[in-house]
């Protein structure tokens, strides 16, 4: 039923996408908190993908071993925490700033998070468009019976 | 006629099988998109259905007969990609024309499947 | 006196004379309906080749496949309706009182 396989990989795509939209906006929604419950300023989320084998389809699951080279969709498999030393501004006039007036910002940049948004629609639509040529596909196969 | 029939209709029915196969690798590779380290795949559909026709001196091709055993579509990873910095080297552009262009031949070799039964229903409806 | 034998009589070629139709044109018609059969074989065989060259790789050829495949199916039919007409027309002498 090679249908069904395709739409669960291009529902693989679209989840994984719209995952690392859903970080996106978690991450400008959070640009400016200074402080987290563990104490230190919020630390810009990144999602990392892989390949994700798992998708509904029971007979490439048997076909494993078999098979060196098989089809595949996608997954987040971790949300990591951006490593990258906070921004350090000189504000003495915030509440949390430290003796010499500076306070400690999230390592966020507009700029790189539109770009990952870009990139991420783009992704999804890509997905979306597969997912309709599939239908067509489908519809198309009917025809034979009709 | 029925035995070409039945052999055309069989090559036709692999054609679309590899053809939605083809669908089902472009579907991952699209989906694995920003995947690091992921690398395109595609089935050897042309190559293996040449085997399955052979070619006359005039240069016209036909079905070869006794072409019961189709061998499998053997999926690979495809040549000639650049890959980004993590590996990954889908070309979402490649992908998008090679989505298009299968969809295309999927239409007309389902129209070649109406086509042959078509005909058969001509010779049928003719006999009432 | 002299009796002379009754020459046999052909029945086919008493109609033949009859309706004006002849051995000649017989063959004419036959030859006719195999060149029909022929061709559309031929061109059967045509678009399948088209089909073929663009399922493999070379889609220059994809218009051919289609236009040909609806005239194959129009040859078709008048082919079997031409059939039709002429085991009509046969039925038709059959039934005809001599």
């Amino acid at each position: 039923m090679s249908f069904i396989k395709a739409l669960g990989i291009s529902a693989t795509g679209l989840y994984a996408q719209k995952k690392r939209i859903e970080l996106v906006s978690q991450n400008i929604a959070n640009a400016d908190t200074v402080l987290t419950e563990d104490g230190t300023p919020y630390q810009r989320k990144v999602a990392v993908l892989g390949e994700n084998k798992n998708y509904r389809d029971f007979s490439t699951s048997l076909d494993r071993f078999s098979r060196p080279l098989e089809n595949s969709g996608v997954k987040v498999t971790n949300i990591l925490n951006d490593d990258r030393p906070p921004k350090i501004v000189y504000d003495p006039d915030h509440p949390l700033a430290t003796e010499d007036g500076y306070i400690s910002l999230p390592n966020i940049d507009t700029t790189e998070e539109m770009l990952d948004l870009l990139a991420a629609s783009r992704a999804y639509e890509a997905n979306t468009t597969v997912l309709n040529t599939t239908k067509s596909m489908f519809a198309k196969s009917l025809e034979i019976v009709r | 006629m029925l035995n070409n029939f039945d052999l055309r209709l069989n090559f036709l029915s692999k054609s679309a099988q590899g053809l939605n196969k083809r669908n089902d690798l472009i579907a991952g590779n699209i989906a694995n998109i920003e995947t690091p380290g992921y690398k395109a795949k595609d089935i050897d559909f042309e190559q293996t259905l040449r085997r399955h026709l052979t070619v006359d001196s005039s240069g016209t091709s036909a079905v070869r007969p006794l072409s019961s055993t189709f061998d499998h579509f053997t999926i690979r990873n495809k040549v000639g990609l650049t890959e980004d910095m993590s590996g990954n080297n889908v070309d979402i552009d490649k992908e998008m024309v090679a989505m298009t262009e299968n969809k295309m031949k999927y239409d007309l070799v389902v129209e070649a499947i109406k086509a042959e039964l078509k005909l058969m229903n001509i010779v049928i409806d003719s006999n009432k | 006196m002299n009796i002379n034998p009754i020459s046999p009589v052909s029945a086919q070629r008493t109609i033949n004379q009859a309706s004006g139709i002849n051995q000649a044109d017989y063959k004419q018609f036959s030859d006719k309906l195999k060149n029909a059969m022929n061709n559309f074989t031929e061109n059967l065989e045509s678009a399948n080749d088209s089909l073929n060259k663009t399922i493999v790789g070379d889609s220059e050829h994809y218009l051919d496949f289609l236009i040909q495949t609806e005239k194959n199916a129009m040859n078709l039919q008048v082919t079997l309706q031409v059939r039709n007409k002429v085991v009509d027309a046969y039925n038709e002498i059959m039934r005809m009182q001599l």
